[in-house]
């Protein structure tokens, strides 16, 4: 039997620096997003704890507008973009399609060391007095007034945004020319479809980015007049610009979640996923129809009403491949047999929540709803629901779903499930309040607020401190399966898929002895041998 | 704190509020219906098809094409009609009500300067009188502010460089929060202000209390002997510079061949960025007022040029002649 990634080839620093891997190079983002989600972390517990009382008494306005920048900054570029595609993209496109790597096994180490870059120019930015400007960085705010780091971390995350792109191509390439003989694209697992729609957005989205972070420094540096009316500038390009990427940046975050989703529930519910076809193009739908909505984040901001009334429209239109996802993954459950194991509690808790989150979306893409709504708390609310609820309950998820794949171990399953329930509920009463709150008409980014807003404060401070603990669990009980947990077997979930019939746990550096032929759709768990989850026992 | 009297909707204070509000209820009624029908096919499949139930798995015999086409379809036309409805509730909130009482409100670090046509000014208070339709103009001399009243259910941007505005009809006496809404730096959460609907007779006596100030128009005629602007801009001036007289609401040709509405936000632009727009026929000589001028000073400008009556002689006004490319020619050099 051949050694497995972990060890074969040494395990020194240098051997893991220096990998070209795409396995340990999903542990080395693996590690790195996770420091960078604890700066996040820390940054929320903090404004969450000058929120419980409605004076400023633990932190100034200075302090606090740091740290919500802090917050976003880390979570949306650092934590949630790379997340799901670096960690668990990187680790299983290949297993997946039965390829020994990516294409480019060297453009994505260095994928990571321009990530990592990017991600300690942000840090070395906050380390020096931080950036006020929140991580939306309107002008002309940013450009001529803020008197912080902007520029230092504009640089950041203009270097991290190649990471971005070099992945995004790396994945497109690795989708068309690496699938095993056989591996027709509607016999792909819905989890590489939906990286491949995450893929095409990165490569197409980021470098707009990239522009306005630019034209943003090109102001601030040298004057030059492109957002400040004063120079003759126009403050409302740059909101075109950045959420031109901030909006498909949206979707980066949350399709790979679908595609996590997709792999649990059939597993899971023991079921072939319902509307495999409608999943895939949907993922498709979402990633082409992401470009036109831009504009509902501008509703307020004094451009045309009729381009309003079309972004309206056209962000509804977004929501109906969401609510088909959805409508499919209820329906495989339909008729299963159906087990509550954690990454199953984690996709049950993911289709609530990202439903709360979707459907308070169409509240904010109606017209003369959103201007009341905009800029308040419910903004802050539906957002988390997707992100939080959606996106990194997707993520945990699927860490515990291909855990044993990964380290080889299994995690204790009973922590798995308290983790989930803890998380759920923590989250839920976290955010929710602030549903209420937005439409009472407390606004974001207020570190003191008036006295009536406190109640629902309190809960959503408390919700914050059960959610904490939520999350140091995992770290937890994961870190320790790693020394004490049980071997895992090759296929614990009885699971599909060429990474789980194929490959060992974990898995050798080329993957697969043979290279895997492919002669049946995805998801045959309606196979009698299929029947159960329990996997077979080393 | 009194948990019977916790406070879970906002009150509302005009009649479009009152709109919002029951359009957010349909918007909560489809929601929730939605997440209980999830919640109970979840839940049903969960507790029924568990692993190891008795239940029966045989395939159930329907059209998958057409449950697809179900929930997709259905969607849509609910969705659609959300959209038309907050799309005619938004368009409608845009017209202003009848004779608009217009104030001027200016945006700046950390507060906002309320500007009365008759010359009142005072920060972070908004005076107006219940049942009276209100048409603020607005912009901000520095970076963006948003001024949201929560108990209209309104906001809006306010953004440096341009004229915005915000209609609304107050039906309902009393003093409603206005925030900032858009991150303006650090004292943001302190930009703060008072709604003060009062009933007719009161805001009456409000508008007779103290000595009232020159109107807004009037200050407007001060500064444009003070700062200069009169030295040209009157007939028999030496310099070849555009009459203002009747200007306000006329279309006027630019020399690059555009036609423009000689609106606040075309006078405000031609003061502080003159070369944006040249009209037709006169050479750009005109000097910037960028940071001569603050923003209360532009619109009291505004309001003065807004104040010239055409000449009687010349009802035509000054700017209405079509561009003709052999005019600059004729016309004699400034000196």
């Amino acid at each position: 039997m051949n050694e497995s990634y972990l060890t074969d080839g040494g395990s020194g620093f240098r051997s893991w620096l220096l990998t070209r891997d795409h396995k340990r190079i999903a542990i080395l983002y693996l590690i790195s997003i996770s420091v960078f989600f604890m700066f996040g972390g820390a940054a929320a517990s903090m404004m969450r704890a000058e929120l419980a009382t409605p004076k400023a008494d633990l932190v100034t306005s200075e302090v606090y507008n740091r740290l919500f920048t802090l917050h976003g900054v880390i979570m949306v570029w650092f934590f949630l973009i790379p997340s799901i595609v670096t960690v668990l993209g990187n680790f299983l496109l290949p297993l997946m399609i039965g390829a020994k790597d990516l294409a480019f096994p060297r453009l994505n180490l260095a994928s990571w060391y321009i990530f990592v870059l990017g991600g300690l120019l942000a840090l070395y930015a906050i380390l020096l007095g931080g950036v006020d400007t929140g991580w939306t960085f309107y002008t002309p705010y940013s450009s001529t007034y803020s008197n912080s780091y902007v520029i230092l971390m504009a640089v950041g995350i203009f270097i991290a945004g190649f990471s971005s792109i070099f992945t995004g191509l790396n994945f497109i390439v690795t989708t068309h020319k690496m699938r095993a003989p056989g591996l027709y694209w509607f016999r792909l697992p819905l989890f590489v479809w939906a990286l491949y729609s995450t893929s095409v957005i990165l490569v197409l989205a980021t470098p707009v980015l990239a522009i306005t972070l630019a034209l943003v420094a090109l102001e601030r540096l040298m004057g030059v007049g492109v957002f400040d009316p004063k120079l003759g500038g126009d403050p409302l390009l740059f909101q075109h610009l950045f959420w031109f990427y901030s909006h498909p940046a949206v979707y980066i975050m949350i399709l790979p979640g679908f595609g996590v989703i997709s792999e649990i529930i059939p597993c899971f519910a023991r079921k072939p996923i319902f509307g495999y076809h409608f999943i895939a193009f949907a993922s498709i739908a979402i990633a082409v129809l992401g470009f036109v909505v831009w504009g509902h984040h501008m509703f307020v901001s004094s451009q045309s009403l009729y381009a309003g009334v079309v972004f309206s429209f056209l962000s509804f239109m977004v929501a109906v491949p969401s609510a088909i996802k959805v409508f499919n993954w209820t329906a495989t459950l339909y008729k299963g047999r159906i087990e509550l194991a954690t990454p199953m509690l984690y996709a049950l808790g993911f289709i609530g929540l990202f439903t709360i989150g979707g459907l308070t979306g169409l509240f904010l893409a109606t017209l003369a709803v959103d201007v009341h709504l905009h800029d308040t708390y419910f903004v802050i609310a539906h957002f988390h629901y997707i992100m939080v609820g959606g996106m990194v309950m997707a993520y945990i998820g699927g860490m515990h779903f291909w855990w044993p794949k990964i380290t080889g171990r299994m995690y204790p399953e009973i922590w798995g499930q308290l983790s989930a329930l803890i998380i759920f509920t923590g989250f839920n009463l976290t955010f929710f309040p602030q549903f209420i709150l937005g439409y009472m008409g407390m606004p974001r980014r207020y570190h003191a607020y008036p006295e009536q807003f406190q109640f629902l404060n309190v809960l959503s401070s408390a919700g914050a401190s059960i959610l904490g603990i939520g999350y140091l669990l995992p770290i937890c009980y994961l870190s320790w399966s790693l020394i004490k947990g049980k071997r895992a077997p090759r296929n614990p979930w009885n699971a599909t898929g060429l990474e789980w019939t194929l490959a060992d746990s974990p898995p050798t550096v080329h993957n697969f002895d043979e290279i895997p032929v492919v002669d049946c759709e995805p998801y045959r768990y309606d196979l009698p041998e299929m029947a159960s989850a329990k996997g077979d026992i080393t | 704190m009194n948990l019977g009297q916790l406070p879970l909707f906002p009150v509302s204070a005009s009649d479009h509020a009152t709109q919002v509000d029951y359009l957010f209820l349909a918007l909560m009624a489809v929601s929730a219906g939605i997440v209980l029908l999830l919640t109970v096919l979840i839940l049903f499949s969960v507790m029924r098809y568990h692993a190891g139930s008795a239940a029966d798995r045989t395939p159930p015999r329907i059209n998958t094409r057409k449950l697809e086409v179900t929930w997709t379809v259905l969607p849509l036309i609910i969705f659609t009609g959300i959209f038309a409805w907050g799309t005619s509730l938004f368009l409608d909130r845009e017209k202003p009500g009848e004779a608009p009482m217009e104030v001027y409100v200016i945006g700046r670090q950390w507060m906002w300067e309320i500007r009365y046509p008759d010359g009142r000014h005072e920060h972070n208070r908004l005076h107006v009188a219940l049942g009276q339709p209100v048409r603020l103009i607005m912009t901000s001399e520095d970076v963006i502010h948003s001024f949201f009243v929560p108990a209209l259910r309104v906001k809006q941007d306010v953004v440096p460089g341009r004229y915005v505005t915000l209609s609304f009809t107050p039906n309902r006496c009393g003093e409603y929060p206005i925030y900032c809404a858009q991150y303006c730096g650090t004292a943001h959460a302190e930009m703060v202000g008072v709604l003060d609907v009062l009933a007719p007779v009161d805001y009456a006596s409000w508008l007779s209390a103290g000595v009232a100030p020159d109107s807004l128009a009037a200050q407007g005629r001060a500064l444009f002997a003070e700062k200069g602007c009169a030295g040209c801009h009157t007939p028999g001036a030496a310099v070849h510079a555009p009459r203002l007289e009747g200007l306000f609401g006329k279309q006027v040709a630019l020399a690059d061949g555009r036609f423009v509405t000689a609106d606040a936000q075309y006078i405000h632009d031609c003061i502080l960025l003159p070369h944006r727009n040249v009209p037709a026929g006169y050479d750009p000589i005109m000097p910037s007022y960028q940071g001569q001028l603050r923003e209360t000073e532009v619109i009291a400008l505004v309001e003065y040029v807004k104040s010239l009556r055409p000449p009687a002689a010349d009802m035509r006004g000054p700017e209405v002649r079509r561009p003709d490319p052999e005019m600059k020619q004729k016309q004699p050099p400034a000196p």
